[in-house]
């Protein structure tokens, strides 16, 4: 139980991030968060940190979420199947979240602009360069090896500098920059 | 943490915790089995206890597919579904319990025909059969302690698995080695 909170306290904020990059709606962030530590619980007891770092891990399940998220939107089903119950939100935690979310206003226009890369070079950036993991965490994620990872990082990154905004192509860091254009 | 993030992981706490609790821990834990009904190991009870695990009906939990909870002095275990097999026993050897679960298989060995300890286990070695949070069926042993399973000595608890009775069962203690199935006799 104890691991698991600590797990939970250390990786949430960067979850809910991630979702905030996708999504402005607090509801939507609110729903997929708690869908990928429900997740995360219900398969707790296979977790081998031998394999890879809790926050790999979190960001696996948070990944397969969203994925499964988009497909019931794609499919246009009329309710997702919720893992956990829909909460209400009270007002102010709408307000973190429309603060969390406002503050991936960034990050979120990155993700719009990095629709033009493949989605393999678009999972390396965000992972890396949004979401903070180390290279090699990203790999775990996507389960890949370091090698890949870090020639599609290369990749990736040349084609951004090449197609973004002349004060991107500078070399500043595009996590920094308000928007890149394509 | 935020507001938002505390509530979160309180609402995780109380749908889900149990989950985690499910999964073994080394200190004594909370008491997950409810209605427990103490039996006597003799062979009879024994093969009684497994025939009525049989036939318990339940649904497996969307996770684990077993459960060992520790407690003090006995162990509880569930099984939800085969895949579990492996699993609990690996917990089970962890702690050093003298309790094996086998599944149940046609033309595997008899459940009555296992060598059973010389002289008859301790009038007191008990096991109770419950059910657990989540619906299933659970076996705890008296495992360490007074009354508890005699060096040398192995708890067999037989799985039973098929359309709606996934279910474990107190076997019964037997002497040496466990094998990697049983068979139950049939039903009077």
């Amino acid at each position: 139980m104890a691991e698991f909170e600590a797990l939970y306290r250390a990786n949430v904020a960067a979850v809910t991030a991630y979702f905030a990059r996708r999504s402005a709606e607090p509801q939507t962030v609110a729903d997929l968060t708690a869908d990928t530590f429900v997740q995360a619980i219900m398969s707790f007891a296979t977790f081998d940190p031998r394999k890879g770092t809790p926050r790999a891990w979190v960001f696996g399940i948070a990944r397969r979420v969203y994925a499964a998220h988009c497909q019931a939107h794609s499919q246009q089903r009329s309710g997702v199947e919720r893992l956990a119950g829909r909460r209400e939100l009270a007002p102010d935690e709408v307000g973190e979240l429309i603060d969390r979310i406002d503050a991936e206003r960034v990050g979120r226009a990155l993700v719009t602009g990095l629709t033009t890369l493949p989605a393999a070079d678009r999972a390396v950036v965000e992972l890396v360069d949004l979401a903070g993991l180390q290279p090699k965490e990203a790999a775990q994620v996507l389960g890949i090896a370091p090698g890949t990872l870090r020639m599609r990082l290369m990749r990736a990154r040349a084609r951004l500098r090449k197609a973004a905004s002349p004060g991107l192509a500078r070399g500043t860091d595009p996590a920094s920059e308000p928007e890149v254009k394509t | 943490m935020t507001k938002f993030e505390d509530q979160l992981f309180g609402q995780l706490m109380t749908e889900h915790g149990h989950r985690l609790r499910a999964v073994e821990q080394p200190a004594p834990a909370r008491r997950r089995v409810r209605r427990p009904v103490w039996l006597a190991t003799g062979a009879a009870g024994a093969v009684a206890a497994v025939t009525a695990a049989v036939m318990a009906l339940g649904s497996a939990p969307a996770s684990a597919a077993y459960s060992v909870t520790r407690h003090d002095g006995t162990v509880s275990v569930s099984v939800y579904r085969a895949s579990g097999v492996a699993g609990a026993n690996a917990a089970l050897h962890r702690i050093h319990a003298r309790v094996v679960v086998v599944p149940v298989r046609p033309g595997c060995p008899s459940i009555t025909s296992l060598p059973r300890p010389r002289p008859a286990p301790h009038p007191s070695l008990s096991v109770g059969t419950g059910v657990s949070k989540n619906g299933h069926r659970s076996v705890t042993v008296k495992v360490w302690g007074k009354g508890g399973i005699p060096k040398g000595d192995t708890m067999v608890l037989a799985f039973s698995d098929g359309p709606g009775h996934n279910s474990v069962g107190a076997g019964g203690i037997i002497t040496g080695h466990a094998p990697r199935c049983v068979s139950l006799p049939p039903a009077p």
